[in-house]
This record gives structure tokens, sequence and C-alpha cells, in this order.
């Protein structure tokens, strides 16, 4: 395999302006500018292969858009090397987007006032798409994201979920060989987040189309990445394999039982309690060790139960663990 | 490479104008606000000519001939770089990043990518007065000295603009330089002088979009005339340099930031 991707010790320093509020220190300020600084990437490295679909994981301000903005060429890191595509993104920013698709889940990349159809008509005319590529990839994408009628509305017009798949589609319409996706999937319900993976996958499997997302949607990441790496604070904390970490981490599950009347103390084998009182119990269950339904049965058995939630644990409660491990690396 | 920026640049105004056309009456209220405020200018030096006849040599003629050129850059630009006055704001806003993921120059993108319309109002307003005070003879150097112009406030709306990069939040800033430049230019250049009308041949252009023209069209002299030339090419290098001076401080925003 070739890896597409090289970042090696990324790092972005970002500078903003501060000042207290009120109009005596906004007129100092004009003598006397604060600057703030911000670490947000502290030196990261990793690679990417062709036809990977890669997920980027990490909580709020780990610095998952910032990477995605230096892979895309919009921002300037303060240091470290980038080849993609073989291009250097912020140096050779024109040559380089032409084979890029970049969707920006939290920024408008349509033309609000016009109906989506004519910013894909203006983006085939960026790109330089001939008619016929065009027409064929247009409604390839339409059919399956279901955006026939939708398109002719004006985006302003649109449900945040309808304009979401048409900036997907804007993004892909030049067949990118990478493609770079930024919370894409916020805004959208559970069915529409169904047919958007599944688009991703079929893109992917068709085209060889390279992806990196980011999400703080565990289940999204479980449906479509292998690899993932995960960031925190600034620096990479894991890389590799989902399937690993799984083994790892995600094979604990949390269930939680609402109880109709007061229970006795839980106890079961690989089971820990990690609260109770009267009318709840919360218990992290170690799958590998004991099947989910077992522990269920034991509950019902034993309990009045009135409600059972059962849930992973949280991308922060493993990163959590992460650190908890010897060296802060998995 | 220049026929596929061109054609891009055609793209967009047909959609603009396809825009402009669904909001018919806004449009056409437009239109017909610029040329009431062109009508209004007009009568004003109407009568301040009617009572001192000259100042400093020019005469109301010249002053219309002034008008005609403010008039033209003024509207032409509006119409085919209409983003002109926005670049404050799409830097400031984190809108850059929707032209920086095209494969387009990111300058002539941001420029071109919206039209104003109703900047034609100025245009056609520009065109009438060239006809009243235009002799035919003129005529090429005119439409020379209208691009320059036009050139000149481009440059004025980069360099301002970009101001964005470097001091965050500078969106009035960037419109009062526009504004303050555009109304130094209009007026006689023969009321500025000494100091202040060097400032006016150098720092702020003023003198250079409208004041040098009118004096070249009343008598030709070579030497401003490839003065002017080469003022223009520089200004324009100068304020493509500082805009992708500044593209290396963008910092994009996540909109969602609000800075304090
Ligand atoms: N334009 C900016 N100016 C100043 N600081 C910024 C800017 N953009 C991001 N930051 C800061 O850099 C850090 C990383 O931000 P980033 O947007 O990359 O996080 P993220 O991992 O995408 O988080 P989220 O999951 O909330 O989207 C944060 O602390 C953020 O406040
Ligand atoms: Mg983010």
């Amino acid at each position: 395999m070739t890896s597409i991707i090289t970042v090696k010790n990324l790092k972005k320093v970002y500078k903003t302006h501060t000042r207290k509020e009120g109009l005596s220190n906004a007129i100092k300020s004009l003598f006397n500018r604060k600057y703030e600084y911000k670490q947000a990437l502290k030196g990261i490295s990793f690679e990417i292969e062709e036809g990977e679909i890669v997920g980027f994981i990490g909580p709020n301000g780990a610095g998952k858009s910032t990477t995605i903005k230096a892979l895309s060429g919009f921002l300037y890191p303060t240091s470290g090397e980038v080849v993609s595509l073989g291009f250097t993104p912020w140096k050779d920013r024109v040559d380089y987007v032409a084979n890029l698709g970049v969707v920006l889940g939290q920024k408008a990349q349509l033309w609000w006032d016009l109906p989506a159809i004519d910013t894909f008509y203006l983006s085939k005319d960026v790109y330089g798409i001939k008619e016929s590529t065009f027409k064929s990839r247009l409604n390839f994408m339409v059919k399956l994201l279901d955006l026939e009628k939708v398109m002719h509305t004006p985006v302003r017009d649109m449900s945040l979920g309808e304009r979401m798949k048409c900036k997907l589609v804007a993004a892909l319409l030049h067949n990118p060989k990478l493609v770079l996706l930024d919370e894409p999937s916020i805004g959208l319900d559970v069915i529409a987040k169904d047919k958007f993976r599944d688009f991703i996958k079929l893109v992917n499997k068709k085209y060889k189309t390279t992806f990196i997302i980011t999400t703080h949607d565990m289940q999204e990441i479980e449906r479509l990445c292998k690899k993932i790496i995960i960031i925190n604070n600034g620096q990479i904390v894991y890389d590799g394999l989902l399937k690993d970490i799984k083994k790892k981490y995600l094979s604990n599950k949390f269930i939680d039982v609402k109880l109709e009347t007061k229970g006795e103390k839980f106890k079961l084998r690989y089971c820990k309690v990690v609260e109770q009182n009267e009318y709840e119990i919360k218990i992290e269950v170690n799958t590998t060790k004991i099947k989910v339904k077992e522990v269920i049965n034991s509950l019902l058995s034993n309990y009045d139960v009135a409600d059972i939630l059962i849930s992973d644990p949280p991308i922060e409660t493993i990163i959590q663990q992460i650190f908890r491990s010897k060296d802060g690396k998995v | 490479m220049v026929v596929n920026h061109l054609r891009v640049h055609w793209e967009y105004l047909k959609v603009a104008l396809s825009t402009a056309m669904e909001y018919k009456i806004n449009f056409i209220i437009q239109v017909l606000a610029m040329v009431f405020n062109d009508v209004v200018w007009i009568i004003f030096w109407l009568i301040f000519f009617n009572r001192f006849q000259n100042v400093g040599g020019w005469v109301l003629g010249d002053m219309l001939m002034l008008y005609a050129i403010i008039t033209l850059s003024y509207g032409l630009s509006s119409v085919f770089f209409g983003n002109r006055n926005r670049i404050a704001e799409i830097v400031n806003q984190g809108k850059l990043d929707f032209y920086l993921a095209l494969p387009k120059n990111v300058l002539f993108h941001v420029l071109i990518s919206r039209s104003s319309f109703y900047g034609l109002g100025d245009v056609v307003f520009g065109i009438i007065l060239a006809f009243i005070v235009l002799s035919l003879a003129s005529l090429s150097l005119f439409l020379i000295l209208v691009l320059a112009s036009t050139s000149i406030l481009l440059s004025v709306a980069i360099l301002s603009g970009s101001l964005a990069f470097f001091f965050g939040n500078a969106e009035a800033t960037s419109r009062n330089i526009f504004m303050g430049t555009l109304s130094l230019a209009s007026y006689p250049l023969s009321v500025y002088q000494g100091v202040t009308k060097f400032i006016l041949l150098t720092i702020i252009p003023a003198g250079f979009i409208s004041g040098v023209p009118v004096e070249l069209l009343k008598s030709f002299n070579a030497q401003w005339f490839w003065l002017t030339i080469g003022f223009v090419v520089l200004i324009f290098s100068i304020a493509t340099f500082v805009f992708y001076r500044g593209l290396k401080k963008y910092e994009s925003g996540n909109l969602m930031y609000v800075r304090t």
C-alpha cells in the first residue's frame, strides 16, 4: 500500500487578540495589543493510505478541525510538514484542491440564495468538469441521496440535513481522490445518517476515494472506519485499527437500570457497579467475559425492572482510560 | 488559464443576473436609488458652478467629466467585482474557506463571485454624462482612463479589505477607507494644494482615480499619462502582494466562535 498523506510533526499556534470589555479598554488595546496564543496542534505525525476511510476522533477542542483545515490548505501551520497527494497543501493549493473534496459540517459551502443545483453547475465550471461526466455523476449521487426534488429549492429554505447532503454532493462532483469531512453528519436524522454512511462506503468502493472523517458519533466510526486516529489536546494518542482499540476499551458496555421498587445490592461476576441508589443501578460489563444477555437475565429475575438502557462508553471515557494506562499511549 | 477564468466569471454573472431578476422590484428600486443619488450630486454642482463659474480652472464640464469617470469605474467594479467591499467580512468571518477549497485564484474568485447589478444604474448614468461632455476624439483615452480608475478602486478595496488578515475585526475600518478615498476623489483636483495634493497622488490615491484623468482629458500630457498607468500597475501589485501576505495569517475560525 502507498500512503497518500504523510504528516510530520505538524504544529499550529493560533494567535488571537484579547481585550477586556468596555470602551476604555478598547481604546487601550489600540495602542497596547495583547495577544493570546493557543497551541492547537502540538506536533502530530501520521500517515494515511490510499482507499482508506479513517476516523479522526477526540473531544471538543482537541484539534480535529485544525488538522482538517491544515490538510485542506486553508491554514498555514506554524511548523511541520504535510505531503498530501504529492502536494504541500498550503503551497500548491490550486493544483492540490483540484483533487480534493472538503465538507465542513459547521460552515456554509453553498450559495445561500441559489438552488443547490446552481451551485453544482458553478462547481462544474470552476473545476472544468465535462458536461457528460458531470451529468452522470450528479445523477448517481442525487439518486442515492434522494435529492431530486430538493436540489431545486434555494439553499436557505433547506433543512439542515438536506443542506448537508448537498454539501457532500458539491464536494464530490469532481471525483476527488481525497475527501475530508469535518463533522458531516451533524443535523442528520437516523435514516439520513444511514444513507449517508452507505453512500460514503459506496463511493469509497467504487472510486477508491480516500476519506478522513471527524465525528463525535462512535456508531458512525464503527460503521465506516477500519482505522482511527484519536487526538486529544493537540496530540495523537492512538493511531491504529478500530478493532484493536475496541478489544481493549470498547469491550465494556454500560447498563443503566431503573427500578420500579427498591432493590438489593447488585452483584455478578465481571460486572462493576458504577453507581447504585434506591431506584437506579449503573453497571459496567466486561463483554469479553460475560454476555450482555446473561447480565440482563440476572437483572430481570432479581429486580422489578422499569427500564433498561445499554450504551457504549463515551469517547471521552475511552480517552480517559488511555491516559490512565501507563505511558498515555495505547 | 485566462479563458477558463473568464468563463467562470461569465457563469457567475449569469447566476447573479438571474438572481437579481428574481427580486425584480428590489432590483429596480436599487437602480433608481443609485440614479437618484447621482442626480442629487449633479444638481449640487450645477448650483455651485452657477455661482462661482470655476474652481482653480475647473468648470462645470470638467466636473461632469470627473463624475462620468467615477460613476463608471464605481459601477463597473460593482457589476464585475461585486465582492469588492466584502473582503474584510469574508476574511473575518472565516468564509474564505469556501474559496480556498476551490481550484481558482482566491482573490479573483472572491471578487467575481458576487455581482451588484444595480451598479448598472451608475454605469448607465456615467455613459450618459460621457456622451454630454466627451468629444469623440478622446473616446479611447477616456476608456483607458476609466479602466485605470476601476483598477485603482479595486486595489484600494483589496488593500483596505486585507486589513482584516492583520487586525481581525476590520470591516468598518475597511469600508471607511474605501468610501473616504472615493469621496476625496469626487472633488476637483484643483481644490487640493501642496502636501494634500501630494498625499492624494501617493498614499491615498484619490487623485489618480478622477482628478488626473480629467486633467489628461482636458489637455493630454504623455508624462502624466504614463505616470497614471505606472501607478495602476504599482498599486495593483502592492494590493495583491498584501492580500497574499495576509492569507498566510488567515486562521479560518469556526463561525461559532465569537472573538472577544
Ligand atoms: N481561528 C481560531 N483562532 C483561535 N483559536 C482557535 C481557532 N480555531 C480553533 N481554535 C482553538 O484551537 C483548539 C482546537 O480547535 P479545533 O477547532 O481544531 O477543535 P476540534 O477538535 O475540531 O473541536 P470540536 O470537536 O469542538 O469541533 C481549540 O482550543 C480552539 O479554541
Ligand atoms: Mg471541530
